[in-house]
């Protein structure tokens, strides 16, 4: 692989030099302590210590309410369809979003049908991860194979080596990237790659190793877990969908006309999830899972049971943390597979 | 194609309506744009868009090699079937499919084949009839039984009445409330399968229709001692896209929409939530 330098005072430049060909998004601080990742303004302070953004870079991708196509009329209508869009270069996104992207990637294009929105918008992408090396509270990735440094998934790899930043060249939009731009980059040393081998395997002992999750995914694939486990999670469970919605590989939506103006609709997809009460509701108003337990239940198959990673290649938790955070219940997916360790004998 | 073709359906004017019963019409849809109007297959369904409120499932009630035009047989029940009500001939529709599986009419060759159909059931098995009548050879005798509440709730009553009289397959009619004119049979569709003579070997079942209708008819052929494998039947889910990425109809790691609606009883044994 090829390694080379970019000094943290270059990366502006760099970031503006990308705009031209790309929409640039980085992570920006809001507030005290949260970073969202969001449109790249020219010179705007870029973080590099920060755990990750609130949302996953997913809603860039599989947006949280979208347009698909535009309608004028009704019974004579005319449809009318969606402007190209421009590439996005996403710089400083966290491995596990990576992850996660590869996987939404397979996900859209499998089962015989290319959603082909969201499989060029990653396909396109130039996707500049930043290794970590603090791991946050919540994170669990290096149990879910999804951090916090990559081997692959990524077109440039970054790692923190205080003024400057090793830059690792995964893929060819990536060497691009880079050869176009000789004056910012410069040849890695030894050294430098030394340092890097030393932060990953300094972050890897700061994890804490869960053996349960393993475990747990084990139970859920084999449907060894009793109705009254998932009785209990449903109590503590509050239906508010949080953390299907700040998951990076969460991609149910929904689809539904809204008026636009005199004459016009749009066509629009949202984002749902299989915790509401109406995500499976028929038009008969018969509901195949009418109980919060069930779809509870299904939420957790989904996520880790090992027949999804048959299709899927792996599992559907990046380890994020982010649901960890989110959820009031304590059914994050660590704490929900404690429970499972705790409670199912 | 445009980036996002897979959800922009194509425009389709109705040619014709046929009103079945008083909530439920059939709609002749103008095959001249799509290039598939003969090329889907029994049981396969179709994603329907009425602009302005959006799109819903609805398989295609005709057999392909009787498609001049599209057919899809559609009951009113919610925002977009009842906005459909009010359209008329001319009105434009919009359409993305065929989607799904399809029956195994290919395994029941050689085979005798039942119909167990109720009320707004018998659209998808009229398909897979009309496609067996139209390849007659390839199987052996067809029973068709229907179900309906009462003879005016009863769908395609002049296909009925030709398949009554025709020597190429045998209709039992029941209602559940008959009215003056009525000479059929009255009672639940299970009645007339019990002690039925069938040979469980050679004989294959197909049956749509109400989830409780559903249970007993599969109770029923069971007992016939036909195998689990050799009943079918076509699963309903709230479906919004069709082609596998939504998630609404994904029961297991089953996305209905692309590996079924079309499942044998063997097969829906091993589905999770599915009785
Ligand atoms: C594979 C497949 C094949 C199918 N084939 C057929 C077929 O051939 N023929 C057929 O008739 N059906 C078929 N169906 C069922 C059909 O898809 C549903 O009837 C259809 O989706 C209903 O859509 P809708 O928008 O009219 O109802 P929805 O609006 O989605 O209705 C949902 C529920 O909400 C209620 N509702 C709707 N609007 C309102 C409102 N404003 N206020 C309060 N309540 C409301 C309705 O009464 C209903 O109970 C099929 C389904 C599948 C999955
Ligand atoms: S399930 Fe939770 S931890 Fe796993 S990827 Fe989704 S939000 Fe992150
Ligand atoms: S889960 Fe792993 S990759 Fe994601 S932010 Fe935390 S340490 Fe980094
Ligand atoms: S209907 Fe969308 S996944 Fe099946």
């Amino acid at each position: 692989m090829d390694r080379l330098t970019l000094r943290k005072s270059d990366v502006q430049p760099f970031l503006d030099s990308l705009s031209g060909d790309y929409r640039v998004c980085a992570p920006r601080q809001i507030g005290s302590s949260d970073f969202v990742f969001d449109d790249y303004q020219s010179g705007q302070e870029i973080p590099f210590d920060f755990v990750n953004t609130l949302i996953p870079p997913k809603n860039l991708f599989l947006q949280a309410r979208e347009t698909l196509f535009s309608i004028q009329g009704t019974t004579q209508p005319r449809i009318l369809e969606r402007a190209p869009e421009k590439p996005m270069a996403l710089f400083g996104l966290r491995s596990c979003d990576a992850s996660a992207l590869v996987f939404l990637e397979r996900f859209f294009g499998e089962r015989g049908f290319e959603d082909e929105t969201v499989t060029t918008r990653i396909r396109h992408s130039l996707r500049m991860v930043l290794a970590c090396h603090t791991p946050g509270p919540s994170c669990f990735c290096v149990c879910c194979d999804g951090g916090p440094s990559l081997i692959s998934g990524f077109d440039l790899q970054l790692t923190d080596l205080g003024e400057k930043l090793l830059v690792e060249v995964g893929s060819e939009r990536g060497r691009a990237a880079v050869d176009q731009r000789p004056a910012l980059f410069a040849p890695a040393s030894e050294a430098d790659h030394a340092e890097k081998l030393r932060q990953v395997s300094a972050v890897d002992q700061s994890f804490e190793r869960r053996s349960y999750i393993s475990e747990g995914m084990k139970r859920i694939s084999l449907a060894r877990i009793p109705d009254s486990f998932w009785d209990n999670c449903a109590a503590d469970c509050q239906g508010c969908g949080g953390c299907c919605f700040v998951c990076p590989t969460c991609s149910c939506f929904s689809v539904s006309d809204q008026p636009d103006g005199q004459d016009y609709w749009r066509r629009d997809r949202w984002r749902d999830a299989c915790l509401y009460e109406g995500f499976t509701r028929e038009a008969s108003g018969h509901n195949p899972r009418s109980r919060r337990a069930e779809r509870v239940k299904r939420r957790f198959f989904h996520k880790l049971s090992y027949q999804y990673v048959e299709t899927m290649g792996r599992h559907g938790c990046v380890g994020c943390g982010r649901c960890v955070t989110t959820c009031m219940g304590k059914l994050g997916i660590p704490d929900f597979l404690a429970r499972v360790h705790d409670e199912c004998k | 194609m445009s980036a996002n073709s897979l959800y922009v359906p194509q425009l389709c004017p109705i040619e014709r309506i046929r009103q079945e019963t008083p909530d439920t019409r059939t709609y002749f849809l103008s095959a001249c744009e799509i290039d598939w109007s003969r090329d889907y297959r029994p049981g396969q369904f179709v994603e329907l868009s009425v602009f302005g409120v959006g799109e819903a499932p609805f398989c295609l009630s005709q057999s392909p090699t009787r498609a001049d035009s599209l057919e899809v047989t559609i009951r009113k029940t919610g925002s977009v079937t009842n906005r459909l009500h009010d359209y008329q001939p001319g009105d434009v529709v919009g359409l993305r499919g065929p989607f799904g599986n399809c029956f195994p009419f290919e395994r029941a060759q050689g085979k005798n084949l039942l119909f167990v159909g109720g009320g707004i059931g018998l659209p998808p098995l009229r398909a897979l009839i009309n496609y067996v009548l139209d390849h007659r050879e390839d199987y052996g005798d067809v029973h068709v039984f229907y179900g309906a509440r009462t003879p005016s709730d009863r769908v395609y009553k002049n296909e009925l009445q030709t398949w009554s009289r025709s020597d190429q397959l045998k209709l039992t009619e029941t209602v559940d409330q008959a009215d003056p004119g009525w000479t059929g049979h009255v009672g639940v569709v299970t009645k007339l399968l019990r002690g039925l003579e069938v040979d469980p070997e050679r004989t294959m079942a197909f049956t749509c229709g109400p989830p409780i209708m559903l249970k007993f008819v599969v109770a029923e052929l069971l007992a016939l001692k036909l195998a689990q494998r050799n009943i079918v039947t076509t699963l309903e889910r709230y479906m919004k896209c069709g082609v596998g990425k939504c998630g609404h109809c994904c029961v297991g790691h089953h996305y209905i929409c692309v590996d079924g609606p079309v499942y044998n009883f063997e097969q829906i044994s091993f589905l999770p939530e599915i009785p």
